[in-house]
């Protein structure tokens, strides 16, 4: 049940098209929209607004952004080469339908299009999940290769908090030559509704924001795309704090975690 | 180039159905229809032109693979785009630790430096109704009280959300939603002809 009245989120679509709603405002909203048309007809018309204001600045991407989404897409039909069949295979089945109703009863056709309803529903929530497993193993493949190819630039800190036994911790791989890094969190509680974690790299005694993340319910999370220092020297210790879920400028929280960063 | 032939021949909506069903031509449309409004809105928000279009990269890919998802009973296939993309854009800021400089822009500052005007489609027709609609979007903007047009810029341009917004302005939750709300139906009202054609 949505905390908002009707007028409330009729009154929050102009923000919801802004993109300026808060988590649970958009949470709301999202949530109400299959039961309110006049809702998403109104977001609809405010996000012609916002459409038509960025169209004002169009500023073409580079050529290699378009060649690279097109390989992009042509490797996901690699992938999942069935994609296209299963759509052809959509559009003839209704036709043979047809013929076998002449034949036998619209009832026995009506059976059948449910069923070959159900099998495409089947294969492509197979085609998403091939899809999925995918992209996780060409991250993983990534990931281990980050590590792999550190060699004697691969820094390791171990984070741990106060309960080094079954308290949470952090493994973070950190590839100082090519400025990147993965972090592996287990028993890890995720953080509460609006809060997140955030990694903390210090030099000199000042703590800088690299990484927001937040972990699974079970408890894990793997996380990259750090917002790394130019320069590793002078990197002493890796602190990480509960903060709103948008990150922080500076820590509003104790460390619950660390580990001090070892010199090569 | 802009895929101005197909524009009369498949909308947005025809174009992301086909594009579920593994239609890579009708992908390729949708970018070069959509690819420099996607970049407009992540370079605003990012400021870096390598951070952004590594986002409209990502959010093009996003909405290859979600294309079987969208419901154009909900909204219009480029709004979900640039909400994909701003909504990367603003994960990347965050994951960047750069949200804390995110700052305001107004649409005049646009038109000056680093953000040309839109490239031309080497459509007379579509080049003149671009021009049209920049000078109403300009227009429209103008006419706005400058509190309404300093919200709707930090909120769009700067990604503020109106909590952020009234924390920024020290002025009260309630009066920055009520001039977000006023704006936005002054906008509306303003630019509903060329917002019409783009909601195809």
């Amino acid at each position: 049940m949505s905390d908002f009245s009707r007028d409330e989120l009729l009154d929050l679509a102009a923000a919801y098209a802004l993109g300026a709603t808060s988590p649970s405002e958009t949470a709301a909203i999202e949530a109400s929209l299959p039961t309110m048309p006049d809702l998403a007809a109104e977001i609809s018309a405010y996000t012609d607004v916002t459409v038509t204001l960025a169209q004002q600045q169009a500023m073409a991407p580079s050529p290699d952004v378009r060649a690279a989404f097109l390989d992009g897409v042509g490797a996901s039909k690699r992938r999942s080469p069935t994609r296209t069949p299963a759509i052809a295979a959509r559009s003839r089945w209704p036709l043979a339908l047809v013929s076998v109703g002449l034949a036998a009863s619209l009832v026995v056709a009506v059976r059948y299009a449910s069923q070959v309803s159900r099998l495409e529903g089947d294969v492509a929530a197979r085609e998403r999940a091939l899809a999925g497993a995918s992209a996780e193993a060409e991250k993983r493949h990534h990931q281990l290769n980050l590590i792999l190819e550190g060699e004697k630039d691969l820094v390791v800190v171990h984070l741990k908090a106060a309960d080094t036994t079954a308290g949470p911790g952090v493994q973070l791989f950190w590839n100082q030559k090519q400025r990147l890094a993965i972090g592996h969190a287990f028993r890890l509680k995720p953080a509460p509704t609006g809060r997140a974690y955030q990694v903390w790299f210090v030099v000199s005694g000042k703590p800088f924001g690299v990484k927001v993340f937040n972990s699974d319910p079970d408890g894990h999370a793997l996380f990259e795309d750090f917002a790394l220092p130019a320069v590793p020297d002078g990197v002493t210790e890796v602190l990480v704090t509960e903060e709103p879920s948008t990150g922080s400028p500076q820590p509003t929280s104790a460390p619950f975690m660390g580990g001090r960063v070892s010199a090569n | 180039m802009p895929d101005v032939a197909l524009r009369p021949a498949r909308n947005d909506s025809e174009l992301v159905s086909a594009m579920a069903a593994g239609d890579e031509r009708a992908a390729a449309a949708f970018y070069d229809r959509h690819a420099s409004t996607a970049m407009a809105i992540a370079f605003r928000l990012l400021r870096e032109r390598v951070d952004a279009e590594a986002v409209v990269l990502e959010a093009f890919m996003q909405t290859w693979r979600d294309a079987a998802r969208f419901d154009a009973s909900r909204g219009s296939a480029v709004g979900w785009l640039l909400t994909i993309t701003r909504t990367r854009a603003l994960d990347h800021l965050r994951a960047s630790g750069r949200e804390s400089r995110r700052t305001a822009t107004s649409l005049d500052d646009v038109a000056s430096d680093q953000l040309a005007a839109p490239e031309r489609s080497g459509h007379p027709g579509y080049d003149t109704e671009q021009a049209e609609q920049r000078r109403a979007v300009a227009s429209a903007m103008r006419t706005l009280p400058d509190k309404q047009r300093v919200v709707i810029e930090l909120a769009y341009f700067a990604g503020l959300s109106q909590s952020e917004i009234a924390e920024r302005l020290a002025e009260p939750l309630g009066t920055i939603k009520t001039r977000v709300r006023l704006a936005m139906m002054r906008l509306r009202d303003a630019l509903r002809p060329f917002a019409a054609e783009s909601g195809s």
